[in-house]
């Protein structure tokens, strides 16, 4: 089955290669001849592969897919299409349709502040010198799926952010999929914060039809010196879609990036984050919360490297299981010889609200420096039996309690979602996803034939 | 309004109350005390529908129903309250949110409409200063971070709210220092009426200076072995329990 599949994909490439040269600099080709060769060793990843050990992506892959290479042009404005309340704070938001930065956006690359929020693609020729600085630098040749995307990827969110400057506000990144068949999907996200400059960021992924999606989506995160990122997604894809995230993070000394990942809906979901500490004082927060039920499966795996010394990570994932559903965790912490005074801690904790729910959860350990303090540990059990007595005493029906105890587990990690406003409208959704009550995110309109 | 006849329950197995017979009337103030191990914490499980407690055999009435059939959230909705001994702490609940939902499946049980926002605000600040809990309280989740006393206090305050007909108080004066041991003592009191009861478990004599009893009963081994009137406590602070097991120990050889 995997034999095929490689030249299936290569042939996407190769066979469409007038489309994927057409309009574009110099600097991708090398990019695509590695990708090319990397993927044609790696293939797709199997569940035999450690990494993947939990997930079999064969049988997503191993579908028809249209290939979404050339934006369709469509001549309509945002808010005729699509209106998320996720908001209704002072966020800015754009779009991407099918990994295509949308052309009515209202940021179409630099701003007036030297700030540029816009189109990867068009990038490349606006931005030459810091698109070629930072693209695909973060690419390593161990994953069929990073080799994949930068085979395959045309477009995708661009945001840079000079020296000692902020975005002026929070962004919001919609990922919309639209298909009347079957369709694949890449995307690519680059993300620069120069020395001091910070950041907000909020992405949310739909899926729109109801046909099968396969998106294969990456994002590259530079952090440098002091910078800092807040970054919240939120995937809400329907039940017929695969979703692959891939996240690469390099944080230079005294950088922060917090992020936020809320899984509330997705056939089949695998979120990948490989975050490398590179100068001292980095801080990293990645926090996970995944709220599986039908028969969805949803897969996280955190890799994290702490090269310098005096860094912190912490990583957060929690589970929520319903139903027949399954998730994964892996967390790998690595810690260089060099990177003395390490602080990492790792926790996944999981809730079953079904006997057959399923969670596998692994945490991993390299360490290879002696003054460090690390910690991690991974708990599966049910609602707090005191607890769930306690509010009964009081009068709450049974089902209440379980549902106040449910949407308390969750907590936890929802309390580092960073705006206030936008804290309390995930809240507002996690909160009818536990009832059962969400299709899509409250009030969100598509209009789109 | 509570009627226990010959209540037997055990835990794995294992038989902690040995035939209870007890009748509470509204208005009436009963203290049930006990050496460590006596079955106290037992009875009041019981009588709040824990399962891990199996009454193996007897009758308890409340108000004319029959209180083993009923799930705990039921019996809080009929009137019965518990002041627990250790108040459990549920981060990521709102005491706002918890009290609002728990108020007003009470009064929907009653046959009251659900109280606005404005109304429950109003309700609770003025059911706070009864027990003179700082208001910062009412704004955390359920007991996190709370000291001990304010546990105590957090329990009765959900009283003065919830206005239940009988009030459990298992052990509530374990932990409280004395300024606040007064002030839980006088909330008690200041919700005590005519037409409800109250039982108040303990181990010590001294949260019965403040709140005072009509009946004292002294549980020992599963049984209650004596029963009289306030001055039974002054006598057991004096003498201990030694005297009374001796005497029933006796009894039974």
């Amino acid at each position: 089955m995997e034999d095929n599949l490689i030249p299936t994909y290569t042939g996407v490439y190769l066979n469409n290669k007038a489309l994927f040269t057409e309009d574009v600099p110099q600097l991708l080709e090398p990019i695509r001849q590695q990708a090319l060769e990397d993927f044609s060793t790696l293939g797709i990843p199997t569940n035999k592969l450690e990494r993947y050990r939990y997930i079999d992506l064969l049988p997503s892959f191993n579908k028809k897919y249209d290939f979404y290479l050339k934006p369709n042009l469509l001549n309509l404005k945002i808010e005729d299409i699509f209106q998320c309340d996720v908001p209704q704070l002072d966020m800015k938001e754009v779009l991407t349709i099918n990994g295509f930065y949308y052309q009515n956006n209202i940021f179409k690359g630099w701003q007036p502040d030297g700030t540029y929020v816009g189109s990867l693609r068009q990038a490349m020729h606006e931005a030459p010198e810091i698109v070629a600085k930072y693209l695909n630098k973060t690419y390593t040749a161990n994953d069929g799926l990073l080799s994949l995307n930068s085979l395959l990827f045309l477009d995708g969110l661009f945001i840079y952010v000079p020296k000692n400057k902020s975005l002026a506000f929070p962004l919001q990144l919609i990922n919309l999929l639209i298909a009347n068949n079957d369709l694949f999907a890449t995307q690519r996200n680059l993300i620069v914060l120069e020395e001091n400059a910070a950041a907000t960021l909020v992405v949310c992924d739909h899926a729109l039809s109801s046909v099968q999606f396969l998106s294969n989506t990456s994002t590259e995160i530079f952090a440098e010196q002091n910078a800092s990122l807040k970054l919240t997604m939120l995937q809400n894809v329907n039940n017929k879609a695969t979703a692959i995230t891939t996240t690469n993070i390099h944080q230079a000394s005294n950088s922060q990036v917090h992020s936020v990942v809320l899984t509330l809906h997705g056939g089949m979901v695998r979120n990948n984050f490989n975050i490398k500490l590179t100068g001292e004082g980095a801080d990293n927060q990645t926090h996970g919360l995944y709220l599986p039920d039908a028969s969805q499966h949803i897969d996280n795996s955190v890799f994290i490297e702490h090269i310098a010394p005096h860094c912190t990570s912490n990583q957060l994932f929690k589970g929520i299981l319903d139903d027949t559903s399954y998730a994964a965790f892996t967390g790998r912490i690595y810690v260089d010889r060099e990177a003395q005074k390490t602080s990492a801690y790792q926790k996944c904790s999981n809730l079953l609200l079904s006997p057959q729910a399923k969670v596998n959860a692994r945490p991993q350990l390299e360490i290879y420096a002696d003054d460090v303090k690390c910690t991690h540990g991974a708990t599966a059990g049910q609602v707090n039996d005191e607890a769930m007595f306690y509010l009964r005493s009081r009068g709450i029906s049974a089902q209440e309690a379980q549902f106040l105890l449910t949407f308390a587990f969750a907590y936890e990690v929802t309390q580092n979602i960073p705006l206030g406003d936008l804290r309390f409208r995930m809240e507002e959704l996690i909160n009818k996803r536990l009832r059962k009550e969400l299709g899509r995110c409250h009030n969100c309109m598509i209009t789109l034939g | 309004m509570l009627v226990i006849k010959n209540l037997h329950a055990s835990i794995d197995g294992k038989e902690i109350l040995k035939g209870i017979n007890l009748e509470v009337k509204a208005g009436e103030i009963h203290a049930i005390m006990g050496p460590n191990g006596s079955g106290k914490s037992t009875l009041a499980g019981v009588l709040t529908g824990r399962d891990y407690i199996d009454v193996t055999e007897g009758e308890i009435w409340f108000e004319g129903k029959n209180l083993l059939e009923m799930d705990p959230e039921e019996r809080a909705r009929e009137g019965i309250f518990l002041s627990f001994q250790y108040p459990v702490e549920i981060p990521g609940v709102s005491m706002i949110s918890f009290l609002r939902t728990a108020l007003n499946e009470i009064r929907k049980h009653r046959g009251l409409p659900p109280l606005s926002s404005g109304d429950f605000l109003k309700l609770m600040r003025e059911k706070q200063q009864l027990v003179e809990m700082d208001a910062k309280l009412t704004g955390r989740s359920v007991n996190e971070g709370f000291s001990g006393g304010e546990k105590k206090r957090n329990e009765i305050f959900q009283m003065a709210l919830l206005e239940p007909k009988l009030s459990i108080l298992d052990e509530t004066d374990s932990g409280l220092d004395i300024d606040a041991l007064r002030i839980v003592a006088n909330g008690v009191n200041k919700l005590h009426s005519p037409q409800k009861a109250t039982i108040v478990i303990t181990h010590y004599q001294r949260l019965l200076e403040y709140i005072v009893p009509d009946y004292v009963h002294v549980l020992y081994d599963g049984k209650i072995v004596k029963s009289a009137g306030k001055e039974l406590a002054l006598e057991l602070e004096e003498k201990g329990y030694e005297w009374l097991k001796k005497e029933v120990d006796t009894v039974i050889e």
